[in-house]
């Protein structure tokens, strides 16, 4: 039966009545269902994968797997033990320098530009290129340790704890300062400016007053640094000597095929179980130690000549120091033979020239990081407005993100490959889940937590009111999304894709740069 | 203003094009090829010999493209290709120990071909220093290619420094003289040391061979887990002892560092080398020609270039001045001990329990 349009009027003219028309079809919210898909992605590259290893773990030892193994539990014991003291050796060394650095730098040389280009030097690179440095350095006949022999002091072999743990240290230093710079940053001018003018001297003023407010920064700092000395691989392949800790051991023994196939995947669950606890417990001395306030945080600094020498001869010592095992690895590069003798013997730039001439190693690391990229910033995009809007999905979502940072990037891997291995097994496998797919899968979930943490912070700077006026004057939510929202996020899309590229070509670069094995 | 939104904009869609560009395939090297014109191999071959290979096999055979993926290790080869079997991507595997083709060969993973077809005017069996090295399958399903010799590595001017003499034989290694300048990678991850200590129990028999390896885990500085870690230390006189394969001292050598090879009076192991068409290869022709050509005189120059030694008579490299030419072994090697899969096999479970040991220091 055909219905006429509503406002039309019958051939006498007398208007007729409106027909009820078609029922309104629900709109789509589009923005919700892309959260809603980048959580789901989420689960599948970071939940998956752990929950892989631990089911596998739990069926293992409820089977009665460990039987066979009677070994098994005392060397875990000895490999645990070794993990955690160097890891909390290299923590506590690491937060006490970290804690003045930050102090003189933001409180006495007004963050000087120079330094903290020196102090963060070592983040661009891997700790297999620090490992590397420290033996090119302190070996047996590392160039420090061949110049103190000619002093009369004889360095004690770096190969064991104290190479991983000098490595980890001059690695790791910056990661702390940054941190903990930013919570003396964020201490009220106010707050310290009336401890000043109270009477306390700089010291009792920071250890009373910056200190205290700090706190969730410094342990926060103390977390991260714990974790990544802990879950290391890199520095304890090479210099670590007879020292066995859990990563290392769980990657060498998975990438072996003549080793008992259970062990890497019990000491991978074991390495999530460690340091999902160890989050949880700084997680709750933060939140105790937290302290809100609501003023504008502009930096108190301390007008002290003597603080400010003080501060430079300290810092510019640090910095040097971090320097100098980069210099070391740059005149590796252009070295013909470098080693025993002091110098190298001759100078070339043949080793360059012949990664010219191989370009496909550096092709496939750019590749893969020009591919990996974008997807981390895109899922990071959509993880960050879910968090920004609240609730437990969200919620969820802002804890899920952490979890690469916490986990050992090797146990990450593993239940990857392991997840990958179940679906070839059920012959669910696709093109895209292979070879490069696999790694390219494997660098968005271990890279994932550093564009979430980006986007969080920059769509909390967003103002509201914006996108309340959009939408009030009838744009869709997608429109709104588009038009209002995402063109304040351009500066953050530009810095997360940066410092996403860096860390995936960090990671990936060593690895497929090098030569592979032979036997 | 403007133009730098438009700027971003434009930047966020290259980004995004770019990307589901290369998801799609059209970056990445996934072995979905055109047919006949793109040969898929997996190698366990180190990134710097698959890349000269790929180059050299390319230029002699103008039309076809290889792909290599290199440093996958033997096993990885053989469950990749297993996990594939219902619908191949590869067309050649290659590199790798002996063994580990004649498992991917049991389980059916590499394809039957003619060896006088393939292998033409070579022998069943290679003889040098008093053993016989197969050189194919039966039914043509694998084919070595090269082999490194297992070998003592030592850096001379660190040993000249220490006042330490060269060790001649693997008894020598055991000294108290050297006690902290050895070192050795694990048998547990390493199919070398692994190897190396099967060619030592079948040198020494099996009660002498673990009284001695007691006397010489005293005189390790530590077993390393990484192999490639190993030489950069030999290389660099950081550690100035260790044994493996001579191909990597020999590239250090070349590098110009100070390092040198013994070949024990005992005997220096074969570490032989294979490769073998995969089974349902999409490329079955290309696979053969690819392989005939690594037997091919030009073939072997290349893996001579790259410090393998070549498995056919009067082959010198061109690139460098080391001699692993046959002649060359012959001349040089006192004896040559080719190990015994079966020994292996039987072993390998008391090897790894006692190296478990040794390397968690539960056995000093």
């Amino acid at each position: 039966m055909h219905t006429p349009p509503a406002g039309r009027a019958d051939r006498a003219g007398r208007d007729l009545p409106a027909a009820p028309g078609p029922p309104p079809v629900p709109r789509v919210d589009f923005l919700r269902v892309a959260e809603i898909l980048a959580a789901a992605c989420l689960v599948v590259l970071v939940i998956v994968p752990l929950a892989a290893i631990l089911v596998d773990s739990v069926t293992l030892v409820a089977s009665g797997g460990l039987g066979d193994l009677p070994d098994f539990l005392p060397h875990l014991m000895r490999l645990t033990r070794n993990s955690l003291f160097l890891a909390g050796t290299v923590t506590i060394v690491v937060v006490g320098l970290s804690m003045p650095l930050a102090a003189f730098m933001t409180r006495a040389l007004r963050e000087n530009s120079m330094l903290k280009l020196g102090l963060t030097l070592p983040l661009l690179a891997p700790p297999f290129v620090s490992a590397f440095a420290t033996i090119v350095l302190f070996g047996r006949v590392g160039v420090v340790t061949q110049v103190l022999a000619r002093i009369g002091i004889v360095m004690p072999d770096i190969y064991g704890f104290l190479g991983i743990a000098v490595t980890h240290v001059m690695h790791l230093l910056p990661l702390a300062y940054l941190t903990i710079a930013a919570g003396l940053q964020s201490v009220p001018r106010a707050v310290e400016e009336s401890a000043i003018s109270l009477g306390s001297s700089p010291f009792q003023a920071i250890t009373r007053v910056v200190l205290p407010y700090a706190a969730p920064h410094v342990y926060m700092a103390a977390l991260l640094v714990f974790l990544a000395s802990f879950g290391d691989v890199g520095a304890p392949l090479l210099v670590g000597g007879q020292y066995l800790v859990l990563p290392t051991e769980a990657f060498t023994r998975f990438i072996s095929f003549m080793v008992d196939r259970r062990v890497p995947v019990l000491l991978s669950s074991w390495i999530v179980l460690i340091s999902v606890c160890v989050m949880f417990a700084v997680r709750a001395l933060m939140r105790r130690t937290a302290i809100a306030h609501t003023f504008t945080a502009t930096t108190y600094t301390y007008d002290a000549p003597r603080l400010r020498v003080v501060g430079a001869v300290f810092c510019g010592g640090v910095a040097l120091i971090l320097f100098v095992p980069y210099l070391a690895i740059l005149v590796s590069s252009v070295a013909t033979v470098w080693g025993p003798d002091l110098l190298p013997r001759a100078l070339t730039f043949d080793h360059y020239q012949a990664l010219w001439r191989s370009v496909g190693p550096l092709r496939n690391s750019l590749v893969i990081s020009g591919v990996a990229t974008p997807l981390a910033v895109l899922l990071a995009l959509a993880i960050g407005r879910l968090v920004r809007e609240g609730g437990r999905l969200g919620a969820a979502m802002d804890f899920l993100t952490l979890l690469p940072f916490v986990i050992s990037g090797v146990v990450l891997g593993i239940g990857i490959v392991r997840v990958y291995a179940q679906l070839e097994a059920a012959g669910l496998t696709v093109a895209l889940l292979s070879g490069p797919g696999l790694l390219v899968i494997a660098m968005v979930s271990r890279r994932i937590p550093y564009p979430v943490r980006v986007m969080n912070a920059s769509f909390m700077r967003i103002d509201r009111s914006l996108e309340e006026c959009s939408v009030s004057l009838g744009a869709s939510s997608a429109t709104t999304f588009a038009r209002v929202t995402l063109p304040q996020l351009y500066p953050a899309i530009l810095a997360a894709s940066t410092i996403t590229f860096i860390q995936v070509i960090r990671e990936l670069g060593p690895r497929s740069l090098s030569t592979g094995r032979v036997g | 203003m403007k133009r730098t939104r438009e700027g971003y904009v434009r930047l966020a869609n290259v980004a995004v094009v770019l990307a589901v560009a290369l998801i799609l395939g059209a970056g990445l090297p996934n072995g979905h090829a055109a047919p006949s014109r793109r040969l898929v191999v997996y190698s366990a071959a180190p990134l710097n010999f698959t890349e000269t290979l790929k180059r050299a096999f390319e230029a002699e055979n103008p039309g076809i493209t290889v792909d290599i993926l290199a440093g996958l290790g033997g096993e990885a080869m053989i469950t990749r290709l297993d996990a594939e079997r219902a619908s191949p991507r590869a067309d050649v595997m290659h590199s790798g120990a002996v063994f580990e083709f004649i498992e991917a060969a049991k389980k059916g993973l590499l394809a039957p071909t003619r060896p006088r077809d393939i292998a033409g005017v070579f022998p069943a069996h290679l003889f040098l220093g008093g053993s016989r090295i197969p050189l194919f399958d039966a039914q043509g399903r694998w084919y070595v290619w090269g082999y490194s010799l297992g070998v003592i590595g030592y850096h001379r001017d660190r040993l000249a420094t220490l006042r330490l003499p060269v060790p001649k034989t693997w008894s020598d290694l055991a000294n108290p003289v050297y006690k902290g300048q050895v070192v050795f990678n694990m048998p547990q991850l390493s199919s070398s040391a692994f190897n190396t200590i099967v060619a030592l129990y079948q040198i020494m028999g099996p009660r002498a061979v673990w009284a001695y390896w007691d006397r010489l885990n005293e005189n390790l500085v530590f077993y390393s887990r990484s192999t490639s870690a190993l030489y950069t230390l030999v290389g660099r006189g950081e550690i100035p002892i260790s044994f493996g394969t001579a191909r990597s001292y020999h590239e250090g050598q070349v590098r110009g560092q100070a390092v040198d090879v013994v070949y024990p009076s005992e005997g220096a192991w074969v570490f032989a080398t294979a490769m073998g068409v995969v089974q349902g290869a999409p490329n079955p022709e290309a696979a053969s020609l690819f392989i005939k050509w690594i037997l091919s005189p030009s073939g072997q120059i290349h893996s001579a270039n790259q410090f393998q030694n070549p498995i056919r008579a009067g082959i010198r490299a061109t690139e460098h001045n080391v001699d692993l030419s046959i002649e060359a072994v012959v001349r040089q090697v006192p004896k040559i001990v080719v190990v015994d899969l079966a020994v292996a096999e039987q072993i390998r479970a008391d090897v790894m329990r006692r190296f478990d040991a040794y390397t968690s220091g539960r056995a000093r």
